[in-house]
C-alpha cells in the first residue's frame, strides 16, 4: 500500500472515466476535457442547472455534480438522441439524460470503491438549479475529514456541461486502497490501466 | 434532542414551536384541521423501503437547517387526495410529489422568515423528491472532534391512520447569533401576549 495517497492519479482516472461515460452516453467521440477555474468565478450560476449524485461508505462520501445550461445540455441530449435539431428536445429528456450521465460516472466509482473491498452505496441522481450548490458545498480541509475536489468542462462544439467532484475521506487507508485496487494492480497484470 | 451537552438554548421551545409550526402548514395546505402531532420511532429506524423523501435547505452564516418529510405513497396520496379534492384513485405521482414537496417549502419558509426576522440573511433550497433510504446521504458523518452544535427532533402528522414522518436537523455554527434568533423568534412573543407566535 503506498505511503502517500497520489490524488493527482485518482483525479486523472476520474476525469477519465467521465469523458469515456460522456462519448458513450452521447455518442459523439469528438467530446473534449477542458481545464475549468471555479465555477463561480467563471460562469454564473444562475440560469444554471444543477445534477448531482452521491456515494457514501463508511470511510469515504464522494459527491458529483454536472452543471449546465439547458442550451449546452439540449445540445448533448439532442445528439444521444439523433435529433437534428435541439429544437426537438424536452426538458424531460434533458434532465433524464444528465442524471443518467451522472449515475454512469457515480457507478463507476462505486464500483472502483467495492474493487477496494469497501462497501458503499449510491443515490438517485437529483436535479435543482444551480444556485442550489451552496447546500453541498464542502469546505476543503486537510484532516478529519481530508477534503479533495477537482473540476472540469466536457465541450462539444463549444457546448459544455461542468463537472464537480467532491470526496471526503474520513479513513485514509481505505482510499490508498482503492487507489492501488483501481489502477495499480491491474496495470501490473496487462500492461493496461482498466478503471473499472 | 441535540447531540451536545450545553445547548445555550431552550431546546423545548424549539421543538414546540417546529412541530407546531409544522401543523399548522400541513393543517392549511391540506384543508383538514383534526391532524396530530404523534412522537415518531427515531427517524431512519422505520422501514425505508418504499418510502419516498422530500426535503429541503436553510442555509445562513449562523445556522445550517434541513427539513425533511418521509412518506409512503398511499399516505401521502390521501392528504394529497383531501388537498385537492379528489377521490384518491385519481391522485397521481406527480400530484403526491407536489403536494409534498410544497409543504416542505412552506415549512422552511416560514423557518426562513423566522431567522431573517433576527436580522439573519439565510438562502432556501428548491424541494428536492427521492426514495426513502437516501436518507443517509443528507446526514453528516458521525465526528470524532466537537464540530457544530446540533439538534434534530422528528415527528409524526397523523390523520386516520395515515401520517407523514418530518424531520428537523439543525446544524448551529455561531451560537451566539442562533441564541438571539430563538430569543427573537419566540421568547419575545411569548412574553408580549402569554402565546407563542413563531412567524
Amino acid at each position: 500500500m503506498p505511503d502517500k495517497f497520489d490524488f493527482k492519479k485518482l483525479k486523472d482516472e476520474i476525469r477519465n472515466v467521465s469523458l469515456r461515460r460522456i462519448k458513450n452516453h452521447t455518442c459523439d467521440d469528438k467530446i473534449e476535457l477542458e481545464e475549468v477555474k471555479e465555477l463561480e468565478g467563471s460562469k454564473s450560476v444562475v440560469g444554471q442547472w444543477l445534477s448531482l449524485i452521491f456515494v457514501a461508505s463508511s470511510a469515504v462520501k464522494m459527491s458529483f455534480k454536472a452543471y449546465y445550461y439547458t442550451s449546452d445540455a439540449n445540445y448533448f441530449t439532442s445528439k444521444a438522441l439523433g435529433y437534428d435539431s435541439v429544437d426537438k428536445v424536452s426538458k424531460d429528456q434533458v434532465d433524464d439524460f444528465i442524471k443518467e450521465f451522472c449515475n454512469l460516472v457515480a457507478g463507476a466509482i462505486k464500483e472502483s470503491f467495492e474493487l477496494g473491498g469497501t462497501k458503499s452505496l449510491i443515490s438517485l441522481p437529483l436535479v435543482t438549479r444551480g444556485q442550489d450548490y451552496v447546500f453541498f458545498q464542502v469546505k476543503e480541509t486537510e484532516s478529519n475529514p481530508l477534503v479533495l475536489t477537482d473540476i472540469w468542462d466536457l465541450t462539444l462544439d463549444e457546448h459544455s456541461i461542468t463537472c464537480r467532484i467532491v470526496f471526503e475521506v474520513w479513513d485514509e487507508e481505505v482510499i490508498k486502497k482503492i487507489d492501488l485496487l483501481a489502477f495499480g494492480a491491474e496495470d501490473e497484470e496487462d500492461g493496461d490501466i482498466d478503471f473499472f | 434532542m441535540s447531540d451536545n451537552g450545553d445547548v445555550g438554548f431552550d431546546e423545548a421551545t424549539l421543538k414546540s414551536m417546529c412541530r407546531d409550526l409544522s401543523l399548522s402548514r400541513m393543517k392549511t395546505h391540506s384543508c383538514i384541521d383534526d391532524i396530530k402531532v404523534e412522537e415518531t420511532e427515531d427517524f431512519g429506524k422505520k422501514d425505508e423501503t418504499g418510502q419516498w423523501l422530500s426535503l429541503i435547505f436553510v442555509s445562513s452564516h449562523a445556522v445550517k437547517l434541513n427539513f425533511k418529510c418521509q412518506f409512503y405513497s398511499d399516505d401521502a396520496s390521501f392528504f394529497t387526495s383531501k388537498a385537492l379534492g379528489k377521490d384518491i384513485k385519481e391522485v397521481t405521482k406527480q400530484n403526491v410529489d407536489d403536494f409534498v414537496k410544497e409543504y416542505c417549502n412552506l415549512s422552511a419558509g416560514a423557518i426562513k422568515q423566522s431567522l431573517e426576522g433576527s436580522g439573519l440573511t439565510s438562502l432556501i433550497s428548491l424541494p428536492l423528491m427521492t426514495r426513502g433510504s437516501d436518507d443517509v446521504f443528507f446526514k453528516s458523518h458521525p465526528r470524532k472532534d466537537k464540530g457544530p452544535l446540533v439538534y434534530s427532533d422528528s415527528w409524526d402528522l397523523v390523520h386516520s391512520g395515515k401520517a407523514l414522518t418530518c424531520h428537523i436537523y439543525f446544524e448551529i455554527y455561531d451560537k451566539e447569533a442562533f441564541q438571539k434568533i430563538i430569543l427573537n423568534a419566540f421568547g419575545a412573543d411569548q412574553e408580549d401576549d402569554g402565546e407563542i407566535d413563531f412567524f
